[in-house]
């Protein structure tokens, strides 16, 4: 009979990073990857707060020369970058990363390798990014980019190319991120934590993560088609051959209005999490926050056109969009009811975490109010593109997230270090950055009405604006003095803080539940969850029950269903890894190469990214990876997918809205076009020989899932011969699509018709090789006897994947070849 | 926005509505707020089920109707904006980084739109490079300016002045120096400065004569016009009429002889990154040329 003495002592030599240097960068551990997502994102935090600075120091006085027009753009540029997608987003993530299992009683991440590949990605694209300032050519198109602005005649050099690329290298980290939340939600549970009892937190990271598989893909080819325009001379977005330079509003707004709120819907879930914990009383309305949480991702898809108010859309047709914009008004409001219901139904308790949070609901009510204002078409007018909408950015996103962020420091801190903050010095750090805030935007509400447009290095003097910048830059400056301040308490409490324990709060949720800091396997014990919060329930925790010999011999963690989290399985979780850091330096290797247009790197970038993943994805040879079942009744029941095969569900729907914008940019540009479609001199593509490679691709999905049944049933054989026959039928598709390249009468730089039917089914023929390439890593496995009928994940992904290439390429041959026909 | 003119007075009541509106919902809620957080002894007891249909009711109902009540007034508001009418007068606005073009038929004028008080002015705008945006907070909202397509707005100021208008979209490393003056003047006033500025140069002479000379042996004939001279080049603003017009370098400097002088003499300094090089020109062509472009009236 094991102690519980002993068995956390195994946990610990089972779990633990080796505490080296090798160790600090194989770590797979979540909360380690997730204190140093936040570090991170902190530094870029200051980064872009000490750009704005300099901005705001350059506003100070009318006409000062501090600096130049360009330097001035390139500041704005990259505060706006760095804010969003290197502060706001990972920051976020990080705490996501920290938090979730621990408030869902889970061990790790559902793919623990992946959490740290996205984190080396993350860091290496923020890094990519900000050598644009030794290499001198620091992007200055704004943080939305504007084509033709953008474009290769207009912004010469590799500035553009660093802002453009970093995004997309970006992405990946966010896309992989996004998987992992929803996987790591959707079936890592503690038992009984049914989707009604899930902290709100959780849920809204699992809904920002769902958002972010559907927003990521419209950066990732607005981006993309840029690069193209920019490096061969495509013609998406260039109005005198058969594009629009709106077309690129489009797609970044797609993207852009519902990044908005994935950066403000996690700052929600921090706030949901610490309103209850400070009014000592369960929330109020926790339905209705869950419901406003989705409908505010939803209705955030409908509402981009309102960045675009004053490009020209007929005023009737903007109507929609502005009623959808000022719909949000209602989840809005059923959030802020219910926060401000429960401290009313509560005995609300100061805290500086509380401070802020109380902060952060008056000025998001500021935001609130000028957005509700900003849909209405006549006021946006008036007010786009000045300082108006600066300020009532800010108050969204200043006093929407970082306020919020600021709270859940000095509330999870202590959590994460073991020590509470200085409450004094807590208080004076909330004091100078509330007011240094008011002070910093409220004015700009005002010199926005008089005239202030955005974006401008310096303005003529003489009238109220001098003042009301004036007053702008001293709110900056007070804004930085409250970070000192924040960061001399984070430096002070590290050594002198009061110990915090497991639960200095009183609070309600599981992370609560173990110790400050949690040791690495976060629980000895899984617990077993009956409401929504079980730290406030009467009497201890109950454990999950877990052979004791699983438990201490690999790691592993509880899966349970998606909605009732039944227990299922116990999921093993790999162990730490070089892998993912050397998969994401191969990845900077092939995005260093694109920057350079050097492309014998781009090469090299593609073989090593091939090769790691090869490495990482390789089974281990001392254990196989099986799920063992808890109890064959309760499989029974609920014969669920593994996470794996989530996993690669998600990554095939990201994957299929890129797909989607694709075609869509297709149908948008031809439904635009002024003369015919395709254009004069391009020939509709001919139809009989794609018609038989259709039939080639999609005849092929027969043998793979009939290969997949026999594989189920242990019969190797039938595996092998289905997926050769498979990928003959694969390779004569690519080889009808090869003939018909060499055939065509226009070219990708003709015009943009060219460029749209080169880049989509060139895009598809890389899904298709890729598809191949993993049966030909199948066949190799099989050969090896790496399946058998329980063990064949791996077959059921690449089926999904062979499935889905074939799905689309429907959607993409009927727009391709048969629309041109009945568009006009 | 002062409300001095057309649209931006036809807005005036329906943003006044809207930031009432806003401020009464925002005192609303923070006294809600404030009520909320007095200290109280113990919470109260609130079933899960009527905690929510307070939530619903607060947070849900009320929002939606006064978000319903906004969006018709909204409507109502653009639907004025919008309405069709007719042009008295129409101008092609053409814009460049980083100056703007007015085209009144042959009269060509840069960076000073004039119309006359009272009448409908329809613009018709349209870029030359990359988008950018047309705003006159005074007059009337926003109309962005895009290439290879036509945006069309209108413009009418109720009194005479002078109103300041800017590029409000970012359109590169000159955009805080891409503004415009809209004079509006009587009609009469108005007609006399429009035939004006549809007249060739009138001849220069003395020191004015010796100017033009500069001016059609340097760099300056290759992107400027001066109409009645062999300079046609249209990549920079027409200078036909220079001296009749109050900006220099689309709102950098004031046009006077002295601020003329300092311009010519190096551009680059007062708007770095500008289209316009510097001459290197010496002191006696520098005067030459201000005495030439000072006499172009």
């Amino acid at each position: 009979m094991q102690t519980a003495a002993s068995i956390e002592r195994q946990l610990e030599r089972l779990w633990g990073t080796a505490p080296d240097e090798a160790g600090w960068v194989t770590t797979t551990d979540h909360k380690s990857i997730g204190m140093r997502y936040i570090a991170t994102g902190f530094i870029f935090f200051v980064l872009g707060g000490l750009e704005a600075l300099a901005m705001r120091t350059q506003l100070a006085r009318p006409g000062l020369e501090l600096m130049d027009g360009a330097t001035y753009n390139g500041l704005f540029t990259m505060h706006g970058t760095t804010m969003i997608f290197l502060f706001a987003t990972p920051i976020l993530s990080g705490f996501g990363n920290y938090l979730v299992p621990l408030m869902i009683g889970a061990r790790d991440m559902a793919f623990p390798r992946l959490n740290a590949f996205g984190y080396w990605i993350f860091v290496l694209a923020g890094i990519f990014m900000y050598l644009s300032f030794p290499a001198s050519s620091v992007p200055q198109n704004g943080w939305f980019a504007y084509v033709p602005l953008s474009g290769a005649a207009h912004s010469p050099g590799t500035g553009m190319d660093f802002w453009t690329l970093g995004l997309v290298f970006l992405g990946i980290a966010t896309t992989a991120g996004a998987i992992n939340f929803i996987v790591t939600i959707a079936k890592l549970r503690a038992p009984g934590m049914s989707i009604d009892r899930m902290p709100l937190f959780v849920w809204n990271i699992l809904v920002t993560a769902i958002a972010m598989l559907f927003a990521i893909p419209s950066l990732t080819v607005a981006a993309a088609l840029l690069e193209l325009d920019r490096y061969i001379g495509t013609h998406f977005y260039d109005g005198a051959a058969g594009g629009d330079p709106l077309l690129w509003q489009h797609l970044f707004w797609i993207f852009g209005h519902p990044d908005v709120y994935i950066i403000f819907m996690p700052a929600v879930g921090m706030v949901s999490s610490i309103v209850p914990v400070f009014a000592r009383r369960t929330m109020v309305g926790y339905t209705a926050l869950v419901v406003a949480s989705i409908a505010t991702i939803v209705i955030s898809f409908g509402v981009w056109v309102h960045h675009m108010f004053a490009v020209g859309i007929a005023a009737q047709a903007l109507g929609i969009f502005s009623a959808a914009s000022m719909l949000i008004a209602i989840p809005a409001g059923l959030q802020m009811a219910a926060w401000i219901a429960t401290i009313w139904a509560g005995r609300p308790v100061w805290s500086t975490a509380f401070l802020f949070v109380v902060g952060f609901l008056v000025l998001f009510l500021v935001g609130g109010l000028t957005g509700v204002m900003v849909a209405s078409v006549p006021f946006d007018w008036q007010v786009t593109d000045s300082y108006f909408v600066v300020a009532h950015l800010h108050y969204v996103l200043f006093g929407g997230m970082v306020f919020p962020l600021f709270g859940a420091f000095y509330y999870w801190l202590p959590k994460m270090t073991g020590r509470l903050l200085d409450e004094r010095l807590g208080v004076a750090n909330f004091a100078t950055m509330f007011v240094g805030f008011n002070l910093a935007f409220f004015p700009m509400h005002i010199s926005g009405m008089l005239g202030m447009p955005r974006r401008v290095y310096t303005y003529p003097g003489g009238g109220a604006l001098d003042l009301l910048n004036l007053l702008s830059t001293l709110g900056a400056y007070l804004i930085a003095l409250s970070v000192v301040i924040f960061l001399a308490n984070v430096a002070w409490s590290a050594r002198r803080g009061a110990l915090a324990g497991a639960d200095p709060w009183s609070a309600n949720t599981l992370e609560w539940a173990t110790a400050s800091p949690p040791p690495a396997y976060d629980f000895a014990r899984i617990p077993v969850v009956r409401s929504r919060d079980p730290l406030w329930e009467r009497g201890p925790l109950s454990a999950a029950p877990e052979p004791k010999e699983l438990l201490t011999s690999r790691r592993e963690t509880l899966g349970t269903s998606v909605v009732e989290a039944a227990t299922e399985t116990f999921l093993r979780l790999p162990g730490d890894s070089l892998a993912p850091a050397l998969a994401a330096a191969a990845v900077l290797v092939l995005f260093a190469g694109l920057l350079l247009k050097f492309l014998i790197a781009v090469a090299i970038g593609v073989a090593l990214v091939v090769a790691t993943v090869a490495v990482w994805l390789w089974p281990s040879r001392e254990t196989p990876r099986r799920h063992v079942p808890a109890d064959r009744a309760a499989r029974a029941i609920a014969p669920s997918r593994a996470p794996g095969w989530w996993g690669m569900a998600l990554l095939v729907a990201t994957d299929a809205t890129m797909f989607a914008l694709l075609l869509s940019s297709y149908l948008y540009l031809g439904s635009t076009a002024s003369g015919a479609w395709p254009p004069q001199g391009s020939e509709r593509p001919a139809i009989a020989m794609p018609i038989l490679g259709t039939l080639l691709l999609l005849a092929s999905s027969v043998p793979i899932a009939w290969a997949e049944a026999g594989i189920a049933r242990g019969e190797r054989r039938r595996l092998l011969y289905g997926l050769v026959i498979a990928a003959l039928g694969g390779a004569g598709f690519l080889a009808v699509q090869v003939r018909e390249y060499l055939q065509q009468t226009f070219a990708p730089q003709t015009d943009a018709y060219g460029s749209l039917f080169f880049t989509i089914t060139s895009f598809h023929g890389a899904h298709v090789v890729v598809a191949l390439l993993l049966v030909g890593v199948l066949v190799l496995r099989a050969t090896k006897r790496h399946f058998d009928a329980e063990r064949h994940l791996a077959v059921q992904n690449v089926a999904l994947y062979w499935h889905f290439v074939g799905a689309v390429w429907v959607f993409i041959f009927a727009t391709l070849y048969l629309a041109p026909g009945v568009m006009r | 926005m002062s409300g001095a003119g057309g649209a931006a007075s036809t807005v005036t009541p329906f943003v006044v509505l809207t930031f009432a509106l806003a401020g009464l919902v925002f005192a609303a809620v923070v006294a809600g707020l404030a009520i909320a957080l007095r200290p109280r002894a113990a919470p109260l007891a609130l079933a899960e089920d009527r905690g929510l249909r307070i939530v619903l009711l607060f947070g849900g109902a009320v929002p939606a109707v006064l978000v319903a009540a906004f969006f018709v007034a909204s409507l109502v508001a653009t639907a004025s904006l919008t309405a069709t009418r007719t042009a008295d007068l129409s101008v092609d606005v053409v814009a460049h980084q980083w100056w703007w073009e007015f085209r009144y038929g042959g009269a060509v004028v840069a960076n000073e739109l004039h119309v006359p008080v009272g009448e409908r002015v329809e613009l018709r705008l349209r870029s030359a490079d990359v988008i950018h945006s047309f705003w006159v907070p005074e007059l009337q909202g926003k109309t962005d300016v895009l290439p290879d397509r036509t945006n069309t707005m209108w413009l009418s100021a109720a009194r005479a002045g002078r109103f300041d208008g800017v590029c409000s979209e970012f359109c590169g490393v000159q955009h805080a120096w891409m503004r415009l003056i809209v004079v509006a003047e009587p009609r009469g006033e108005f007609e006399s400065w429009l035939a004006r500025q549809g007249e060739e140069r009138r001849p220069p002479s003395g020191g004015a004569a010796e100017g033009e000379r500069v001016f059609l042996a340097h760099v300056c004939v290759s992107c400027h016009t001066i109409r009645g001279t062999p300079a046609a080049a249209t990549i920079a603003p027409d200078l036909t009429h220079l001296a009749t017009r109050s900006l220099l370098g689309a709102g950098v400097l004031p046009n006077r002889r002295d601020t003329l002088r300092d311009w010519l003499a190096d551009p680059q300094h007062f708007k770095p990154g500008s289209l316009m090089p510097n001459a290197s020109l010496t002191d006696a062509e520098l005067d030459a040329l201000v005495a030439y472009l000072g006499s172009l009236d």
